[in-house]
């Protein structure tokens, strides 16, 4: 009996190798591993060519192929009779499979040497469960067989997470609130929201839920890995079966190195967040033609996202996006905040802290250590250097965006999400330094500590 | 024989190079090219007859044994589940029987392999575990070709030995 493709998507994610069997025109089989077989609609699925291999001249020579898949769960194996249809070398469909390729060339330092040539599109005749591939349970053993998930029941999670969002006072309990939600309704236990630097070209971590360290002020170029290739291209990525994509790019890197050009390949990428993720789905923050940054969650569990949680989470990804926007350039009302009390400490116990500019890396180090970059080091740099001219505490929104020495754009400065990030960083690195909101708009910078400012060109 | 032994490094150097390499699959077509494949329990290489043993459970191996009693034409793909090495052997079966009594060993040991393999990369032990291994046939094939298959550059092209073989 003929399955739908649809019984059998989880052998479609890439979680197990499959075999793909062709024949050659002259009678000679060729059988080989191949990393995916890709879901294209429930008629077709397609095959990533990056060389040309003999499956792919296979095909031109007589278009019949079969190929063995694994159930990632049951390990039960299936059987699809495949007719080669025809190659894509653009569109949505070659797209999606060249991104997946692009982050594990990526992660692998083989960003140009290692990538999509065609998709090749084949009809499915038929699909079959291989009888006898496992011998029969033993008496009593329970079904590990996991219940499916679904969206049935998200509906209502979905407006949580929607309510939370419209409250949120300000970006910093927006960026927390929804990572928080995102973990209480949807058990994404590992999450982090990244915002792009336009100057830079870069993704910088502004949030982060679930991680040891918060990894705050992380940076991702843009087209690095999933997270810089889902902000390039402004399309989510899903990856399964993280560790044996990448073992497979390490295999094609050993390749290209013994026998190619090794002077192409860089450095390989660390991946951002858990070290042993399995499953990741990243989501890009855009309004309008604007990319504003990353929505990225990440788990140890190859499944952990279903085909579902991607356009799912695309809808949370449009609301976060939308409420980043409102706090990039929000007018400086003179709404009350609950009053801060400042924090007094005893002349004799302050520690001294020696803060240190760099002129030509556009950066401060604290006691030696790197802190912040950027536009965030220049606004702490201007408040620090007010603090100790002028004796100034207070600071408001309106006079930072007037400042030119800052670099802050005319229109949508995200001066808000750079407050965010540096408030956050020197919570990290250096708590007796703080930015403590006393009204919309505005805020006091707290010393617990003696500061020395030093300026020097690199 | 009709292969090359110089394009192989010769037959100890193939030995060298089969070593370790656990996960197995089968190719064969029908008289109409529609190609089969199926899963291999194990191996055995002979470096002085230079025939390779390959064991296919009897459970699922049907089509692939009819195919082969039409036209003989097979090809074998081996890998290394860790590091993605493998090899593909294209050539002739030249006999087809029921796998011994003694052979089960062999089809043991690459079996054990196999799962110390898959589940150091994360499969579930209780469901690789039940994978159907016995009785198998047992295929011995006259090697013709020996082609690199780990993924890269070289992928598919004939085997130089360049890794130690």
């Amino acid at each position: 009996m003929s399955l739908r493709l649809e019984e059998i998507r989880r052998c479609l994610q890439g979680i197990i190798p499959c075999v793909i069997a062709t024949c050659a025109r002259d009678g000679t089989p060729n059988v080989t591993f191949l990393s995916q077989v890709h879901y294209v609609d429930s008629r077709h699925v397609a095959i990533s060519c990056q060389f040309f291999n003999k499956t792919r001249r296979n095909f031109d020579e007589n278009p019949f192929a079969r190929v063995e898949l694994w159930d990632p769960v049951t390990y039960e194996a299936y059987h699809l009779g495949l007719k080669y249809v025809r190659s894509e070398t653009e569109g949505p469909l070659f797209d999606a499979m060249a991104a997946r390729i692009q982050v594990i060339a990526s992660h692998s330092g083989m960003a140009g040497v290692f990538k999509l040539r065609s998709a090749d599109i084949c009809e499915v005749l038929w699909a079959r469960k291989e009888e006898g591939f496992l011998d029969e349970r033993p008496a009593g053993e329970a079904c590990a067989e996991p219940v499916a998930a679904g969206p049935l029941s998200e509906l209502r999670a979905l407006s949580l997470v929607s309510c939370r969002l419209n409250r949120s006072p300000d970006l910093e309990a927006l960026l927390q609130d929804v990572l928080a939600a995102l973990d209480e309704l949807f058990r994404f236990r590992h999450s982090m929201i990244l915002l792009f630097e336009e100057g830079t070209k870069t993704l910088v971590t502004i949030a982060s839920h679930g991680y040891g360290t918060s990894g705050i002020g992380a940076e991702v170029p843009l087209g690095a890995g999933l997270i810089g290739t889902v902000a390039e291209r402004r399309a989510p990525l899903r990856l399964t079966g993280v560790d044996t994509l990448l073992r497979y790019g390490r295999a094609i890197r050993g390749r290209v190195a013994e026998t190619g050009d090794a002077s192409s390949l860089r450095p390989e990428v660390p991946l951002p967040g858990l070290p042993d993720a399995e499953s990741q789905l990243a989501l890009p923050l855009v309004v309008g033609d604007r990319l504003l940054g990353v929505l990225a969650v990440e788990s140890r569990e190859p499944l952990a996202f279903s085909d579902w949680h991607e356009p799912y989470l695309e809808v949370i990804a449009n609301q976060v996006a939308i409420g980043i926007d409102r706090f990039s350039d929000s007018p400086e009302s003179e709404a009350e905040v609950p009053e801060a009390t400042p924090r007094h400490v005893a002349p004799a116990a302050r520690p001294r802290r020696t803060f240190v500019y760099y002129r030509g890396e556009d950066c401060v180090f604290i006691d030696g250590e790197y802190l912040v970059r950027n536009v965030p080091a220049r606004i702490l740099w201007r408040l620090l250097s007010a603090h100790q001219k002028e004796g100034r505490s207070e600071f408001g929104n309106m006079e930072l965006r007037m400042d030119p020495s800052l670099g802050l754009p005319a229109y949508k400065d995200n001066l808000e999400s750079r407050l965010v990030l540096l408030r956050k960083r020197l919570e990290d690195r250096c708590p007796d330094v703080t930015l403590v909101p006393v009204k919309r708009g505005r805020f006091r910078l707290e010393l617990a500590s003696e500061i020395v400012l030093e300026e020097r060109d690199t | 024989m009709s292969y090359s032994r110089a394009v192989l490094g010769g037959p100890p150097a193939l030995t060298r190079v089969l070593r370790g390499l656990v996960a197995i699959a089968v190719g064969t077509r029908d008289e109409s090219l529609f190609p089969a494949c199926a899963t291999g329990v194990g191996f055995s290489y002979d470096p002085l007859t230079h025939l390779l043993t390959v064991f296919v459970p009897e459970a699922t191996g049907k089509e692939t044994f009819e195919n082969i009693a039409g036209n003989s034409a097979i090809a074998v793909v081996m890998e290394e589940v860790l590091m993605h090495r493998a090899v593909q052997l294209k050539g002739r079966c030249v006999e087809m029987r029921s796998a011994t009594a003694a052979e089960k060993e062999t089809v043991e040991s690459c079996m054990n392999g196999f799962f110390y393999q898959v589940e150091s990369v994360g499969m579930a032990r209780e469901a690789i575990r039940r994978k159907n291994r016995w009785p198998c046939r047992a295929l011995i094939i006259e090697i013709r070709e020996v082609f690199e298959q780990t993924p890269g550059p070289e992928a598919g092209a004939r085997f130089a030995g360049s890794r130690g073989a």
